[in-house]
């Protein structure tokens, strides 16, 4: 039995507060990809494919959205992880069903496996989506949540849309 | 045969089906305008219309579907014995292709077999009461096994593809296009002044060679998805009985153009808002018969529905000869809902003040009830239009009649585009949305109350501010380009015009660009994405951000 079940068979934890028990964490494979000073480790399954130097068409006063550009047929959305609206000389492609998206970062240092058991809390500082992080020998890297962060731009994005 | 294999055969048959249903639905109405006019329905129409049914039994048979198969039976038995055909006859056999519409929408959906079955039983048990009968009326039109079946041969010579396929070709093409642009631009840039005169002629023949196959191919692309508008004609008469024995009016509805295609996206967004048209024109442009009556006119009203291609341009017109537009009326609402002032509402011409009826809730708000049930409003039907890249015109004639004019671009996947450079930056905008370009002139630049103005054609249109909003200077670009959107005209200033041409055009897919002034894009020949201005969104934009 496991530790969940066997809390919710023991003291009958209602599901929503099981829910905030976070994931036991697990070893990840990652693209590890500095961002202005930051490095940060994107897992390797939300990477669909890295394009070096793209032909950007700018977008318009979005800190977020540094821009589009054209990946076979599609038009792609190139985004600023850092919402400082700065061009950025690589693209990783997201894979995310129906969408787009592209993170636009400034360099790739490797793919890596993270131990499970490596990561630790972190508060995010200035980066919502990033709130684990790994310390490595020489310096740390800091996990990017792919999710959280199309959440947070997505809920901007709407609020901007309302009237 | 495998559930999947069965779910992979559902659509083409309920394609035909649908088809089938439509082509005996057009059938019943005209009989029944024909019974209203004093004729006797003709038994041979309608028996004309039994090849494709027993198609349909078939196939529905085929898939399993044996309650879907025993219902399409028993309307064939109908068609062939019921008697007399009169118009509760007629009535009963639209309600059964109804019927049998929704059960085919159902079985699209997942279901495994018709369901709405309840009318049929009703239907059969009213020609049991008269089946006795029914033999012994005479049917001088009966000649239903020699009729032309037209059915089979059509099957032969085409063939039903999924638009999956179709729109993934679509794709396939449209890189096509962009590798063969990037090659061309290449060849342009790198290889000249290195090669001697012959070799570049050589290159250069090659190159336009390739061209033309390249727009062969992207044209028979374009051809293959596209469809007849009839499958939309072809409700109309339908609509418009439906509509007038809902008001009590009499319509002779007359449809031209059934033979004009469009691409499939086109035709699916054009059905909703020709639906709309025409059942708006039914409701409010033609009078009821006592009223046609005393104006001396004749007491059935006259609907057109007219299609026509123009190039890469359908037309589409809704026309009656109803009451047309009280625009006095129109004026005093447009006050009394907040749209203009007495004084905005006394002077505007009559082409703004028509404009008003395509503001949401306009038309509609004090209809509500009359109109409940319609999913649409003017309003939608100019959104819709505009999103294929069209517009709406209204023309109408006080006491004589009103028109609806459509004009769509055939296919939405290529489009006619100018290239213009704002702050520096290049943009398209679709041909269709400019009224007018030419150089800036000063004079005629105004500031009524601090806001920007333009005088163009004795009419004050807004500047738009693009260039600031993009970063560029105030008051910068030489020359002015006037867009028509939603509600009026617009101005935006911009440095030069590069030129006009074609281009195949991409949606903006995320959600995060979906608050841009853009439609979509396009990709250019070195390999950028050119970004297309809607004007429409652009306004909207410009409203948000300010300069």
């Amino acid at each position: 039995m496991s530790a969940k079940e066997l809390l919710k068979a023991g003291w009958g934890l209602a599901d929503d507060l099981l829910a905030t028990i976070a994931a036991p964490p697990r070893d990840r494979r990652c693209l590890v990809v500095e961002i202005g000073e930051e490095r940060f480790a994107v897992p390797h399954e939300d990477v669909r494919e890295v394009v070096d130097r793209p032909l950007v068409s700018p977008w318009l006063r979005d800190p977020w959205v540094i821009g589009v550009f054209a990946l076979r047929g599609q038009i792609c959305t190139l985004l600023d992880p850092l919402g400082e609206g700065r061009t950025r000389r690589t693209a990783v492609v997201l894979a995310r069903e129906g969408r787009a998206l592209a993170l636009g970062v400034d360099g790739l240092a490797g793919v890596q496996t993270f131990a499970g058991d490596g990561w630790k809390d972190f508060d995010g500082g200035r980066f919502e989506w990033a709130r684990r992080l790994f310390a490595g020998e020489t310096r740390a890297t800091l996990w990017f949540d792919v999710d959280r962060m199309l959440e947070t731009l997505d809920r901007m994005s709407d609020k901007e849309t309302s009237p | 045969m495998s559930e999947e294999d069965l779910r992979e055969l559902i659509d083409p048959f309920a394609a035909e089906a649908e088809e089938a249903f439509l082509a005996f639905e057009a059938t019943l109405v005209e009989e029944e305008r024909r019974l209203q006019e004093g004729a006797v329905v003709s038994a041979s129409a309608l028996r004309g219309h039994l090849p494709a049914l027993h198609t349909v039994k078939g196939n529905a048979g085929m898939l399993g579907m044996a309650m879907f198969s025993a219902a399409v039976h028993q309307l064939e038995e109908i068609v062939k014995r019921a008697r007399p055909l009169d118009a509760a006859a007629l009535k009963g056999l639209l309600r059964l292709v109804d019927d049998g519409r929704e059960d085919l929408a159902r079985i699209r959906d997942g279901a495994e077999d018709a369901l709405g079955l309840a009318v049929w039983t009703e239907w059969l048990t009213r020609l049991a009461d008269g089946d006795e009968a029914a033999g012994d009326v005479a049917d001088a039109d009966s000649g239903a096994r020699e009729l032309p079946v037209e059915g089979g041969d059509r099957e032969r010579r085409s063939l039903r593809v999924a638009t999956e396929k179709l729109d993934e070709l679509q794709r396939e093409v449209g890189e096509l296009i962009l590798a063969h642009n990037a090659l061309a631009d290449v060849l342009a840039r790198e290889l000249q002044g290195r090669l001697d005169r012959g070799a570049a002629r050589d290159l250069q023949d090659a190159i336009d060679r390739l061209s033309r196959r390249v727009r062969h191919v992207q044209s028979a692309t374009t051809r293959t998805r596209l469809l007849g508008l009839g499958t939309i004609l072809r409700r109309v008469p339908r609509i418009a009985r439906d509509a007038a024995e809902r008001t009590g009016k009499a319509v002779r509805v007359e449809v031209v153009g059934d033979e004009v295609e469009a691409d499939k996206g086109v035709v699916d967004a054009l059905a909703e808002v020709i639906v709309h048209l025409v059942r708006n024109a039914v409701d409010h442009g033609i009078e009821a018969p006592a009223a046609r009556r005393k104006l001396g006119k004749a007491e059935a009203g006259r609907l057109t529905v007219r299609v026509a291609a123009r190039g890469e341009v359908v037309s589409i017109e809704v026309g009656d000869d109803g009451a047309g537009i009280d625009l006095d009326r129109l004026r005093a609402k447009a006050v009394e809902r907040g749209l203009v002032d007495a004084d905005e509402a006394a002077s505007a011409e009559e082409e703004v003040a028509l404009r008003w009826l395509f503001r949401a809730g306009f038309s509609t708000r004090d209809r509500a009830t009359e109109l409940s049930g319609r999913g649409v409003g003017l309003d939608v039907v100019d959104r819709t239009v505009r999103d294929l890249g069209g517009a709406v015109r209204l023309e109408h004639t006080q006491g004589q009649g009103t028109r609806f004019i459509l004009t769509v671009p055939v296919s939405t996947a290529v489009a006619d585009l100018m290239e213009i450079v704002v702050a520096e930056r290049a943009f398209f905008v679709p041909l269709t949305r400019i009224i007018a370009t030419g150089r800036f002139d000063a004079a005629m630049h105004e500031r009524p109350g601090g806001a920007d103005r333009y005088r163009f054609r004795d009419e004050l249109v807004p500047l738009l501010p693009f260039a600031e909003s993009l970063g560029g200077k105030a008051a910068a670009g030489d020359y002015l380009i006037v867009l028509e959107h939603a509600s009026g005209k617009a101005g935006v200033r911009i440095d030069r015009i590069v030129g006009k041409g074609q281009a195949v055009l991409t949606p903006l897919g995320d959600p995060l660009l979906q608050h841009g002034p853009f439609a979509g894009g396009t990709v250019r020949g070195d390999g950028r994405v050119g970004l297309i201005l809607d004007p429409d969104r652009l306004v909207a934009w410009q409203r948000a951000v300010g300069r």
